[in-house]
């Protein structure tokens, strides 16, 4: 019993983690139409900031905040500069996932430049580990569980409640329409990548937080789950996102206790597999992919 | 201006239109006035909708000039042009399906904050039924109310000037007629609209002023009750006064 509890605890930790990363993924997609195959390194970025910001002498805090605007300006940057003609032009699905890649290679590489290809690791403070109700979190899992939760609130908060997140739900229902209601597409598709990019690089923080050391492929390892919780959901819609993520985070923690670590992505594949089998636009999209909480 | 020297709400001047390399709208003049109705008629492919997207900035025009209300804004982007007195209301995918009535009408009043209150209470007096519906997603509403929706959010940026494609199509008479009533409300409010419409018969009864447009060029331009004495040209290509055509 004891192990099972064990497992789906851990599974919900992991699935705060991939929705954070999932929500990011997905609105960029719904308001731009760009699978952005560069999102793992987002995740890799806020956690290279978060390392930098502790060498320097930095809390974790302050290395979560680096971090994350590290990842919101790289986010904004690859749609500004690189990703932004493509959609204009209209490019097909298959010359964004190309140049998406390609920018992620590119990322990797400069990233392994810099920092070296050998493991690193975010010093976090003594893990406690306590029981919650049938749970046993450490005091890590606890901050991420916590924050996370706080920041999908914050992401709930900003899509339902500001004129903001109107604007990005109506532009990944109708880009012209909203045009034509006064909506600042430009700009507020750019606002959008940035604030996702801060979001996938504080999901990085706290992944890496929650891993004993990580590499260059941190993020990229984790883009099969967060891919996964995002198609299962229906692209394009925070609620599935997060609801792909629980179902992911606890099925593939608790198929990992009991099989073997490795059949983890295994199982998240098949869950996705089994789904759109059944869902094909995944489990909340009714038509097209507009962005809904 | 006008001949009376009133302000024109648009003017197009010899707009050429297309996608790529091909032409749709060629150099067509089109002349609106403030609280009047500006109908465009015209059979199936004749560019009605293309020229609507130009107007509305959708489609920038290959070569030409548009002024609202006599300011150059020829290539201005439709959201520059809604924060400058015009709304649009496109034929199809009219309103954000995914949000609630309430949504659809607060994105209108983005463009016009602190306002939006006042403005929203004069749309659900023109439109009752948006008021009962408010907190309904979009998606579940009738076409009729589709429309009234569709027209509500173009009258929260507060335009002075109004375009709207089609409005009546897939419609019932009925709910059809409530649309034409409401573009009379709406005009007598001292906006001006154009309109691109399939309802021949309507258009021709309500409307001041009719262009017919014909392979991207406009054939016949004035009263409603000139073109409807016109026999030849309103047999030709509207099918005759009494029916409707396909659009």
């Amino acid at each position: 019993m004891s192990t099972l509890t064990d497992a789906i605890g851990y599974g919900l930790v992991s699935a705060i983690l991939i929705a954070l990363s999932a929500s990011a993924f997905s609105l960029q997609y719904s308001v731009s139409g760009v699978p952005n195959f560069a999102h793992g390194d987002l995740l890799t970025i806020g956690a290279y900031g978060a390392l930098v910001a502790q060498r320097m002498g930095l809390n974790l805090a302050a290395g979560a905040a680096i971090g994350g605007i590290s990842g919101g300006i790289f986010g904004w940057l690859m749609y500004r500069v690189v990703l932004r003609t493509f959609v204009r032009r209209g490019a097909r699905l298959v010359f964004t996932v190309a140049v998406t890649a390609g920018i992620a290679l590119i990322l990797e590489n400069s990233i392994g430049l810099i920092f070296g290809n050998s493991n690193v690791n975010l010093v976090v403070a003594n893990q406690v580990a306590r029981h919650i109700g049938p749970f046993l979190w450490t005091n890590t899992q606890l901050v991420i569980l916590i924050g996370g939760a706080v920041l999908l609130g914050a992401l709930y908060f900003i899509l339902l409640r500001t004129d903001f997140g109107r604007a990005i739900r109506a532009i990944s229902d109708n880009p012209d329409l909203a045009r034509a209601s006064g909506v600042r597409v430009e700009r507020t598709v750019q606002m959008t990548w940035l604030m996702c990019g801060a979001l996938a690089a504080l999901a990085g923080v706290a992944l890496a937080m929650s891993e004993p050391n990580f590499g260059i492929y941190l993020g990229s390892d984790f883009l099969l789950v967060t891919f996964a919780a995002a198609i299962i959901g229906g692209i394009g819609k925070v609620n599935g996102a997060v609801i792909g993520a629980l179902i992911i985070g606890v099925v593939t923690e608790v198929s990992g206790s009991y099989l073997s670590a490795g059949f983890k992505q295994v199982c998240a594949i098949t869950i996705l597999v089994i789904v759109l089998l059944v869902r094909p636009n995944g489990l909340l999209n009714i038509q097209r992919a507009g962005a809904e909480a | 201006m006008t001949e009376t020297g009133v302000e024109l709400a648009m003017h197009a001047r010899s707009l050429v239109l297309g996608y790529g390399d091909s032409r749709i709208i060629h150099e067509v003049t089109l002349r609106a006035e403030p609280a009047s109705i500006t109908a465009i008629l015209g059979p199936n492919g004749s560019g009605k909708s293309t020229l609507m997207k130009g107007l509305c900035g959708l489609l920038p025009p290959v070569s030409g000039r548009l002024e609202l209300f006599g300011k150059d804004v020829t290539g201005w982007e439709t959201s520059k042009l809604v924060r400058n007195s015009l709304g649009y209301v496109p034929q199809v995918k009219n309103v954000f399906s995914s949000l609630t009535v309430r949504e659809n009408l607060d994105l209108g009043a983005a463009t016009c904050r602190p306002l939006c209150h006042e403005r929203m209470e004069r749309v659900f007096e023109l439109f009752p039924d948006l008021h009962v519906a408010q907190k309904k997603t979009a998606r579940v509403l009738s076409g009729g109310q589709r429309n009234m929706l569709a027209l509500g959010r173009a009258l929260m940026t507060e335009p002075r000037l109004l375009l709207v494609d089609e409005p009546t199509a897939g419609l019932s008479p009925k709910y059809a007629e409530a649309v034409w009533d409401h573009l009379i409300r709406i005009r007598e409010s001292g906006l001006g609209v154009i309109v691109v419409e399939q309802n021949v018969e309507a258009a021709l009864e309500n409307a001041d002023a009719v262009y017919l447009l014909v392979s991207g060029s406009v054939a016949f331009e004035g009263s409603g009750s000139d073109l409807a004495s016109d026999v030849n040209l309103a047999n030709s290509f509207l099918g005759g006064v009494d029916r409707k055509t396909n659009g």
